[in-house]
């Protein structure tokens, strides 16, 4: 963050972006912010244990929720969705809660750039948005380290978009909850065998759709 | 313990908390952060080990190493290497902040202490002064002072690795 002497002199740098306008505060905002525990827990002893633990996983979410944009609506159109993922995804049309087809073409749409064993799927409606989550890390990522960073951007995603969510978990990899992480989410995690949580996300996505289609 | 010196991700949690409270509260003291020689002397460790927990310590926390080399650049809420972000702890200009975000979370590790931030805008070189202590802002001047940010906080989601 960089200190202007005005709101007029922070929209008149050359760096200005005005997708970030929202973070245009004034210090005491900034100063709240900054208070937040992940900043004030620094002098504790065991604060690398403190910070990889779930408690400030949530307080970092929260952090990142309030320094988030306004958030679109939760109707918000699939092409809106891809946009905020920068991620493939694809819709499925006609779904009813009970469509046991819908998940064949869940699972039979996914792009074959991305490895089976890596990324199960990304699918988005016009509603509701679901993604698989590995519960397993790849050999070479603590295991800890990827379940902490699993349910934060299972929460990241969902304060960013707002939208009914659910995360369900199968192989995966690392790489692809970074890039879930940048979309924002939150919901359920369940750890859960690839297959079950493959066939619970399809209908979670039904759920969820049938919940939107509700509200 | 051969291969625990070379992988990073094995170390355990109480040693990194042990190389985090080191390095901190030198850079608390002294305005800079040790180096992994040094914090080597502070733990009783091995170099070799300290220069990986340093390196684990920073992979898990929003600072960095200067490129190419060992050497802690940023340690956050501080700064090893120089900003424009001075740092006055009762009255003595020694420290440096990482960001002004980060200058703002200084007053947590020295609680009771006036923390003087002093800044130039960056459109016009203005003097820019925020005065704070324990959870007192104490005076910005000028009140009209704003703070900006282009960038996600925490930086770039994929070098976060457990956010």
């Amino acid at each position: 963050m960089n200190l202007f002497r005005s709101e007029e002199h922070a929209r008149d740098w050359e760096e200005y972006d005005p997708a970030m306008a929202h973070l245009v505060r004034p210090v005491e905002w900034w100063a709240d912010t900054f208070s937040a525990p992940m900043f004030r827990e620094r002098g504790r002893s065991d604060f690398i244990s403190w910070v990889t633990s779930p408690e400030a996983s949530g307080t970092f979410a929260e952090l990142r929720e309030r320094m988030a944009p306004p958030r679109p609506d939760v109707r918000a159109t699939t092409a809106a969705a891809i946009a905020l993922s920068n991620v493939e995804v694809s819709v499925v049309d006609g779904a009813s809660p009970d469509d046991r087809s819908v998940e064949q073409q869940l699972f039979g749409q996914w792009p074959a750039a991305v490895p089976v064993e890596i990324a199960r799927h990304w699918r988005n409606t016009a509603r509701a948005m679901i993604v698989a989550i590995p519960a397993e890390p790849l050999s070479d990522v603590d295991q800890q380290l990827w379940t902490e960073t699993r349910r934060s951007a299972v929460r990241d995603i969902q304060a960013a978009t707002g939208w009914l969510a659910r995360a369900d978990v199968g192989a995966g990899d690392v790489r692809l909850t970074h890039r879930l992480a940048q979309m924002g989410w939150q919901g359920q995690v369940a750890d859960q065998p690839a297959w079950t949580a493959m066939e619970q996300s399809a209908r979670a996505i039904l759920k969820c759709r049938a919940l939107a289609e509700l509200t | 313990m051969a291969s625990d010196l070379m992988e990073p991700e094995r170390i355990p949690l109480p040693e990194l908390d042990a190389a985090f409270a080191a390095i901190m509260s030198e850079i608390v003291a002294t305005g800079v952060a040790p180096h992994y020689a040094e914090l080597a002397g502070t733990l009783g460790i091995a170099p070799i080990r300290a220069k990986a927990l340093v390196k684990r310590v920073i992979d898990l926390t929003p600072g960095w190493l200067h490129p190419g080399t060992d050497y802690i650049a940023s340690f956050p809420p501080f700064n090893n290497q120089p900003t424009q972000y001075r740092v006055s702890i009762d009255g003595e200009q020694r420290w440096f902040a990482q960001c002004a975000f980060e200058a703002l979370a200084i007053r947590w590790l020295v609680p009771g202490q006036i923390v003087t931030v002093d800044a130039p805008c960056l459109l016009g070189g203005d003097p820019l002064r925020i005065v704070m202590r324990d959870e007192e802002i104490l005076s910005v001047d000028p009140p009209t002072m704003v703070g900006y940010t282009r960038s996600v906080v925490g930086g770039d989601v994929a070098t976060r690795p457990f956010r």
